[in-house]
């Protein structure tokens, strides 16, 4: 067997998470004449990646009104943590009283105007549309546990409400799009998480810093071979679910490493600079790495879960969440960048999610856990410099305030979801499957891409 | 023996009423005394049920009871307390059972009736009093993996002479070892550092005698979280050392209680500034300004009652369409946000110019409290008026009386110490010692503890047969059962740890958020789900943290051999493998596994993980003795049978 051949083997030993140990020779060599006639093509490369704003990001403070009624209304609630110095957008879609980003998101400014960065606003957890006097009645069907960040985490990643087999909607997409997706197309740089996890996929996890080797099985002599050859053995599959859990990992993490590994030694070097002191950044710089070898790797679709946390402003916000903004920017524009560079721009759509949106009102320096916010979409694919759905009001008190400026979403999360699905590829079947919410909305899709 | 009413003792009779002669009863050789005739007319039988006993688990125990009377006699022996046990020979005089197996000293009582011809009766009852056994040394080891940072030699020696109930009362009456004042400066540096507090950590869990208390400490640090991490807490070593010190001071030995710590949590500066309630200030209506709600809502949500009630036994309650229930709602974490106004930091003078003190308890200003009414738990409305503290305590009150606590908090520390799936029934029975100690209080950590680590489910080598028992031991715990059990040093004294984010994926009072490192709900996988079982220890373990930690034990133990590396750095941590080796030197391979089983399985080496380490000892048989032994040892680090805690 051939190196090449048997990589080829080796990955798709381990398409859905299996473990190498788990299999012997004799099963290898039949699972790779099964296999053959097994594969699902999928047509051309997209990848999506997943930006997670970790704590509940401000994101209403994104968008500052920059005259009039609303920014009236804007300063009213928002107090001391009002933005200044707010940079003018231009929208496809003409803003009242005119609108701006955080001056901290300067590094965006021009990929909005060059029409490769959306905004979707108002856009939250729901089951169903949702009025005001249905909440205060206690009458609407809302997302268990709304404020809750853990919670709310998993309802973002999952796309629906909790079942008891709990998988993600990143994951869930490779597996109807292919019938045994590369373990390779579901890479994590920030942990493990819930929009990666699926029937049998489980996120390839590494850092930015790279894949990991073990070190007892370097170098070429009898001890290294004896050392790989009984640790196979050692990891085999066990009874008791705990330590087959471990094994399984343990071994996987092993093989799948070394699939990377030597995948990422064919990557070319980036001429875009990526800030080395900005860890969204230097995720982002390894996903554009892992991107330029996704030929080699072999996957047709890839889902990418990086991340960052600290946006719980509860305390100093007004120092905290533009040091948090201007990573987020500087790193998306580096990602931008880098994928221009790599020719795959239009292949690529990147996108954030948070486990909610902050309460508009001020807790002195602060603010709490809200509910709808905004999102930014990104890509050559995108239809960019626009802000999709209703704008999100920032005036307390309005239909849309459930009380301390918690605000309403007007856009689903899922509608958001089923865009970003459909440009993956997935049917609208396939996108009713995963996002069952969607059908208490707007079906249509939310026109962001070209 | 003990006094009761109708005990024959009660029926004094003269001596001239005893009987004339004895006969033997039909039933079989017991020799009973009757009276031929009665002088008078018939008495009750004269009953005694023999000598209180003192016996130990599993004996086979002998109930001596005799009576005095005329005629034929019916006994009848019952069990009046205790756990049931079946008594044979009960309708004998001397009747006998066998002691179960038991965790913790118990009583039992035992009522013996005899009946004499005319059908009057006599009762008295003994009192048996069946201790633990001690502990083999499988035992203990299996023990010290729950409530120690990992057993070694000594350790398993040492308790092995006693029981597991006597272990757990001898550490829980130890000291403390604090950490705050033993945070050493790193070198050329003139105050504590982070990785101070590290070391300090380091030290206690290797060498401290207090390791139960120690070992819980670290369990509460996991539940009621602060993290240095992303925040400007990095810069206080000594403040979270003392926050560390005060889960130990107060999650564990006598006279503990959970509202006590819960108070001392919440008036923790530290606390205080991770989630934002140092400072916090009464509502501003005319700014549009309400109170912080960050503590409010963490502190139900993840330190006393969390998100849905919860049944005894620690299952959610379930409405009448199937549907959980919440605890709370927004309301009630704006009341308790309320609540939480007016505390700054000790020493201040004015409330928005705190001085920083990251040791004392918060202390607060009436004027920058919220004083109108505060919706709480159970219906409960604080009146207007009322001063900070007294808003406090009773919130506190009001949080830590719920009935979710001891479900809440008593299956999570089982889940850190003992097993991540316990029964329903476990955690009932660990609850029902929070909500009562046996003496009417509520909140008692250490009955709590010690009910944790002394239920049959626990102890029981019948949850050994159960597959899903256990937990995955976390990466730090490995790291310190390692170097406790190969006394690991470095040529410069200091115990460094400069990079534990990535060797271990955890630290001390580093996680990411107050959720910590992991939840305890966490089950990532389609075949854990179906199983209904959770593995929150796995939701740190990427496909790079799984290779990490490995590389670390490779270079622990077989890089790192105190008596082959000839230049170690100064802060490298070298293992004494001598005892290993001289085992394998003296006695060969299979008493160098043996021991090795009983240190780190608990005595439990499955036959393929033992052909294995033959298989790998054979293949280094060129190799030092050190050097083998430490290369077994990594595959037993490294194993999925050490991966689990049972």
């Amino acid at each position: 067997m051939d190196q090449l051949s048997r990589r080829d083997l080796l990955k798709r030993a381990l398409q859905g998470g299996l473990g190498l140990a788990a299999l012997s020779t004799l099963q290898l060599t039949a699972m790779s004449k099964a296999l053959a006639a097994q594969s699902t093509p999928v047509s051309g490369y997209k990848a999506l990646v997943c930006v997670f704003l970790f704590g509940g990001n401000d994101s209403a403070n994104m968008l500052v009104p920059l005259a009039g009624d609303s920014l009236t209304a804007y300063v009213q609630a928002r107090q001391s943590l009002a933005v200044t110095g707010a940079l003018p957008i231009s929208p496809l879609t003409a803003v009242a009283d005119g609108i701006g980003f955080h001056p901290a998101l300067a590094p965006l400014q021009p990929l909005f105007a060059t029409q490769q960065l959306a905004l979707i606003s108002g856009v939250g957890a729901l089951q169903q549309p949702t009025s005001k006097l249905e909440v205060q009645q206690g009458k609407a069907l809302l997302p268990k546990n709304l404020y809750s960040h853990n919670d709310q985490q998993a309802t973002w990643m999952r796309g629906q409400e909790p079942l008891s087999l709990d998988r993600g909607w990143g994951a869930q997409m490779l597996e109807l799009l292919q019938t045994n997706p590369e373990f390779s197309s579901c890479i994590s740089l920030s942990g493990t998480n819930l929009w990666q996890r699926g029937q049998l996929l489980q996120p390839f996890g590494m850092s930015a810093k790279g894949v990991s080797g073990l070190t007892a099985h370097n170098g070429a002599g009898s001890r290294a071979t004896l050392l790989k050859n009984l640790q196979t053995a050692l990891l085999a599959p066990q009874t008791q679910p705990l330590a087959n859990l471990y094994a399984q990992s343990n071994s996987a993490a092993q093989a799948r490493s070394l699939i990377i590994a030597d995948a990422l030694t064919q990557a070319p070097t980036l001429q875009t600079v990526f800030a080395p002191d900005n860890n969204l950044a230097q995720q982002l710089q390894m996903v554009a790495r892992l991107i330029s070898v996704q030929a080699t790797l072999g996957v047709g679709r890839q889902v990418f879960f990086v991340g960052m946390g600290g946006f719980d402003t509860h305390d100093d916000q007004n120092t905290v969440h533009p040091a948090l903004l201007s990573q987020l920017s500087a790193a998306l524009a580096s990602f931008a960048a880098a994928t221009s560079e790599l020719g795959v721009a239009d292949q690529v759509t990147t996108f954030t999610m948070s486990d909610f949106g902050r309460t508009l009102s001020s807790n002195g320096d602060g603010t709490d856990h809200g509910w709808a916010g905004n999102q930014l979409v990104l890509g050559g694919a995108v239809q960019g410099g626009d802000i999709y759905g209703q704008l999100l009001q920032q005036r307390l008190g309005s239909d849309f305030d459930v009380g301390g400026g918690r605000m309403i979403p007007t856009t689903a999360n899922v509608q958001l979801f089923a865009s970003l699905a459909s440009w993956f590829g997935l049917s609208d079947s396939q996108r009713r499957q995963i996002f069952p919410a969607l059908s208490a909305f707007d079906a249509s899709v939310l026109p962001l891409f070209r | 023996m003990s006094m009761q009413i109708n005990s024959a003792r009660k029926h004094r009779r003269s001596r001239s009423w005893w009987p004339l002669l004895l006969v033997l009863t039909a039933c079989g050789g017991e020799a009973a005394p009757i009276a031929a005739s009665p002088v008078t007319a018939n008495q009750p039988p004269v009953v005694s049920a023999g000598a209180d006993i003192q016996t130990i688990a599993k004996a086979k125990i002998q109930l001596n009871g005799s009576a005095i009377d005329a005629g034929v006699l019916q006994y009848r022996w019952s069990q009046q307390s205790g756990p049931v046990v079946s008594i044979s020979n009960s309708t004998l005089a001397g009747a006998e059972f066998t002691a179960p197996e038991l965790f913790r000293s118990t009583i039992f009582s035992f009522q013996l009736e005899v009946t004499d011809a005319a059908g009057l009766s006599a009762r008295d009852t003994v009192q048996v009093t069946i201790k633990p056994l001690p502990m083999t040394a499988s035992e203990a080891a299996r023990l010290l993996q729950q409530a120690s940072f990992g057993p070694t030699a000594a350790d398993i020696t040492q308790a092995s002479n006693i029981s597991a109930e006597q272990w757990i009362a001898q550490q829980l009456a130890l000291p403390i070892t604090t950490h705050a004042d033993k945070l050493q400066n790193p070198p050329g540096q003139d105050r504590p550092a982070p990785i101070s507090r590290l070391e300090a950590w380091w030290r206690i869990a290797l060498t401290a005698p207090d390791q139960l208390r120690q070992r819980l400490a670290f369990a509460w640090s996991e539940i009621m979280v602060v993290s240095d991490q992303g925040n400007g807490l990095n810069n206080q070593p000594v403040g979270l050392a003392n926050y560390y010190d005060l889960l130990l001071r107060y999650g564990s030995g006598t006279n503990s209680s959970y509202r006590q710590l819960l108070e001392q949590v919440t008036l923790s500066p530290v606390m205080g500034v991770y989630l934002s309630h140092l400072g916090n200030e009464k509502p501003d209506v005319t700014r549009n300004i309400r109170p912080d709600e960050n503590y409010a809502r963490e502190v139900m949500q993840l330190f006393t009652i969390g998100l849905v009630q919860l049944e005894p036994d620690g299952k959610p309650r379930l409405d009448n369409n199937g549907q959980t229930i919440p605890s709370y709602d927004q309301s009630i974490i704006e009341g308790f946000a309320h609540v939480f106004t007016g505390w700054t930091s000790a020493g201040t003078v004015r409330f928005d110019r705190p001085r920083p003190d990251y040791i004392n308890p918060m202390i607060a200003f009436a004027d920058f409290h919220a004083t109108g009414e505060k919706k709480l738990l159970n219906n409960t409305v604080l009146p207007a008026g009322q001063s900070a503290q007294q808003d406090l305590t009773q919130a506190l009150d009001n949080l830590a009386g719920h009935a979710n606590v001891g479900p809440f908090i008593s299956k999570q520390l089982i889940q850190r110490l003992v097993t991540s799936n316990p029964t329903p029934a476990y955690v009932g029975r660990v609850s029902a010692v929070f909500a009562d100690n046996g003496q009417g209080q509520r909140g008692d950590l250490t009955a709590v503890v010690t009910a944790i680590l002394l239920d049959e489910e626990a102890r029981s080598a019948d949850s050994l047969q159960n597959s899903s028992f256990g937990k995955l031991r976390e990466p730090l715990l490995k790291t310190s059962h390692l170097w406790r059990l190969l006394q690991s040093a470095a040529p410069s004294g200091r115990v460094f740890t400069f990079n534990l984010a990535d060797s271990h994926a955890q630290a001390p009072l580093q996680s990411p958020s107050v959720f910590n490192f992991f939840r305890p709900d966490y089950a990532p996988t389609t075949d854990l789900q179906q199983l209904a079982l959770v593995a929150p220890e796995q939701q740190i373990v990427t496909d790079s943290n799984a290779l990490n930690l490995q590389n670390h034990l490779y270079n622990q133990t077989y890089q790192s051999i105190f008596e082959a590396v000839t230049t170690p750095g100064q802060y490298q941590m070298l293992g004494r493998f001598k005892p290993y080796a001289d085992l394998l030197r003296q006695q060969g391979l299979t008493a160098l596994l043996d021991h090795y089983a009983l240190l780190l399985l608990a005595g439990d080496m499955p036959l393929q993980l033992r052909q294995i380490l033959t298989e790998l000892a054979a293949g280094l048989s060129n190799q030092s003795a050190e050097q083998q032994a430490a290369a077994l040892l990594y595959f037993i680090l490294i194993s999925p049978q050490y991966a689990v805690q049972r």
